[in-house]
């Protein structure tokens, strides 16, 4: 018989800390059942500055959580992101040895591990390995097994990250007695979420803006290929209007929610705005040309860093599934437009209607919506987390083996 | 140094899954740490509840073993003093002696009730039996019997002739403890074939209108019923009873017209005495309001 598991995902993000409780029934349902939130503290540009402050607010969102829910969270999956998140692309090639000429998933097996074998820096952890479609002789192939053919060339992209900032994301969830069973790339998580099947397969690009961050994912033939992370954000908008138009940051922030708009609406260069809107002493009025302006040519950039990025595989004939952007800035009016302009491909914003309801809908949940999905998948394909016990004995060791 | 110890990463294989997951004390929040010491006060509640649950549990089987010893020592400092046995026919002496009781220093609670008592109902002359300790020092028995209501001879080739007794049921054993005039008083039963079965006989059939049709004429006709020497049932389902002034009385096995046939009897007795008949050869009650009568041929005083 199969029980119930109750995960987690958190996502330790600059702006807040978010925590979805899902129950994993039969090992194939997932029902959500508690949400707890904080607003984030020691948090910069998607890394954690000051554990003890990000430890409190983390820990805080999970207790709430854990209170609505009112069950105990079994193991965590986290979101990981931040300035430090690369990745490389490495490939290896065997002679497929048969004599009939056919792949074997021995040789699958070894040149998978040739490919992922290449080292990497001794700071660096490894955080996912993203197989790309094998090749064999110059053909692309998704499961080469059985298949006729002389040479058979695998490709993955492999992000990394840096290992004390991860251990440390880790070791806050640790500080409550939770396991981190998983560590996912938001992009990844948020591209499970918002895209379909369909875009997915036709090769679509993933954008999340948060607030000091931009991770961002490309699907291609229904997989992850290609993933990484940008140390810009929603923050950046604001910190630039805060030093263009003479304005606290609080006040640039809250321009931008109430005016922001990432392409120029307004070409009246002489129509204005108040700044705080209160016609208290300090309020002044400012161009809304340049609010726009300043948050067109932001976005802007953060688009074309993301297109750098994704070398070939951001041309708009491979993202013909088109762009989906996430994450608080996404909301920003005319988005869409902006990207369109810069990759040359529709934009749509993601939403999480696929799997949630109600509050969750918004894409600011697209990132523990997505982390529970991939619990559930990880839960499905009954994999055991390494160096766990599971049943009473178990959990009486973990609830005793702290301090 | 940096090489050695980069966040607890293990340089085999560079993966997160390498991270240290252990949790340091410092690194706990208050938040957690609440949460922890809640957790493990659970854990600890739960230890010291399953402990005391198995304490308690040991201390009842304790304390149950207690009392039965110290119940059983009572039982062996008061042995014994008195064997009560309430039977009807069983000698009192013969049950002691049938239980294996006599001679022997007894210890009240020591006593195995249940096998006395399947032994003493496994006599097939008692129907049930009671036994009870009647603390301190005294054991009640009471014996249920059967009742008999008629003999049968048998030819034992160890034993010689037996006079057996044979209750309502058919049930047939050896009388103990009937007094001689109570079996004097029994008729005998004739035309019947005793089986042998386990140490005794099989139960005879058809007894029951028997010991009916006996019992209503020792309430209905007293002075027929003592001059009845046997019950034959050789032509069951006809009852045919010899006796003293008739000496063949055919009855019908119907027996709810026992009481009818009986009165007939009683007063066909009643006409041929009235005539200074001194005996008379067969009365048939079989047909109903027609009684065939046949005189004996020394009829007349």
């Amino acid at each position: 018989m199969y029980r119930s598991k109750i995960i987690a995902g958190i996502e330790i993000g600059t702006s807040k800390v978010s925590v979805l409780i899902g129950e994993i029934a039969e090992g194939r349902s997932l029902n959500i059942i508690g949400l707890g939130q904080s607003s984030s503290k020691g948090v910069l540009k998607g890394d954690i500055v000051d554990f003890h402050e990000a430890s409190d607010c983390t820990h805080a969102a999970i207790l709430s959580a854990e209170e609505q829910a009112g069950v105990k969270i079994d193991g965590v999956y986290l979101a990981v992101g931040g300035s430090d998140i690369e990745g490389f692309s490495s490939e290896a090639s065997v002679n497929v040895t048969s004599d009939s000429n056919r792949v074997t998933n021995e040789e699958i097996e070894q040149v998978s591990g040739l490919a992922k074998a290449r080292e990497i820096a001794e700071d660096r952890v490894v955080i996912h390995h993203l197989r790309r479609p094998y090749r064999l002789d110059n053909r692309s192939v998704d499961t080469p097994l059985n298949m006729e053919g002389d040479r058979l060339e695998a490709n993955y992209w492999t992000v990394h990250g840096n290992a004390r900032k991860i251990g440390d994301a880790i070791h806050i969830i640790n500080g409550f007695n939770l396991h981190v069973d998983d560590v996912v790339l938001g992009a990844l998580a948020t591209g499970s979420i918002v895209t379909t099947e369909e875009e997915k397969r036709m090769g679509c690009l993933v954008i999340d803006i948060g607030k000091g961050a931009t991770d961002f994912a490309v699907f291609q033939g229904g997989r992850c290929v290609l993933a990484g992370c940008l140390p810009l954000g929603g923050d950046h908008i604001s910190n630039d209007l805060s030093i263009g138009l003479r304005m606290r940051l609080k006040q640039a922030e809250s321009i931008k929610h109430r005016y922001g708009s990432a392409t120029v609406e307004h070409k009246n260069k002489g129509e204005k705005v108040w700044l705080n809107n209160d016609f208290e002493i300090g309020d002044r009025p400012v161009r809304l040309w340049s609010i726009e302006k300043i948050i067109e040519l932001r976005i802007t950039e953060v688009f074309q860093v993301v297109q750098k990025k994704l070398g070939t595989y951001g041309r708009s004939e491979r993202l013909s599934g088109g762009v989906v952007l996430s994450g608080g800035t996404s909301q920003l009016r005319n988005i869409e437009a902006c990207s369109e302009a810069v990759f040359g491909t529709h934009t749509r914003r993601g939403d999480n209607s696929a799997l949630a309801t109600g509050e969750l809908r918004d894409p600011q949940y697209s990132v523990v919506i997505g982390l529970l999905k991939y619990g559930l998948q990880y839960q499905a394909t009954g994999d055991e987390i390494e160096g766990r016990q599971s049943g009473l004995f178990g959990k009486l060791k973990r609830a005793l083996s702290i301090g | 140094m940096a090489r050695k110890k980069a966040a607890g990463v293990s340089r085999k294989t560079n993966s997160w899954k390498d991270i240290d997951q252990d949790v340091k004390a410092k690194s706990i929040s208050k938040t957690a740490f609440k949460r922890i010491l809640l957790s493990r006060c659970r854990a600890v509640g739960a230890i010291v509840g399953a402990f005391l649950i198995l304490a308690a549990a040991l201390k009842l089987f304790v304390m149950n073993e207690d009392l039965s010893v110290s119940l059983s020592k009572a039982g062996r400092a008061l042995p014994i003093k008195d064997i009560l046995v309430e039977s009807s026919a069983l000698p009192r002496d013969w049950v002691l002696e049938y239980l294996d009781l006599n001679d022997r220093e007894l210890d009240l609670l020591g006593l195995d009730i249940g096998q006395l008592k399947t032994k003493l109902e496994s006599h097939p002359q008692a129907l049930s039996v009671e036994i009870a300790r009647q603390l301190p020092d005294a054991l009640f028995i009471a014996v249920n019997e059967r009742e008999p209501v008629a003999k049968a001879l048998v030819e034992d080739v160890r034993r010689g002739r037996l006079t057996l007794l044979v209750d309502r049921y058919g049930i047939v054993y050896e009388g103990i403890g009937y007094g001689a005039n109570q079996i004097k008083s029994l008729p005998y039963l004739d035309g019947i074939r005793l089986r042998r079965f386990e140490g005794g006989f099989e139960p005879l059939i058809g007894m029951e209108p028997v010991a009916n049709l006996l019992s209503q004429a020792r309430e209905i006709a007293p002075h027929l019923y003592q001059s009845w020497k046997v019950v034959s049932l050789a032509e069951y389902p006809r009852l045919i009873v010899k006796s003293g002034y008739v000496r063949e009385i055919v009855f019908q096995k119907d027996e709810s017209d026992f009481r009818t046939q009986l009165s007939r009897l009683d007063y066909i007795v009643d006409y041929y005495k009235s005539y200074a008949y001194s005996q008379v050869a067969k009365v048939d009650l079989t047909m109903n309001s027609q009684v065939p009568v046949e005189k004996s041929l020394v009829a007349r005083r």
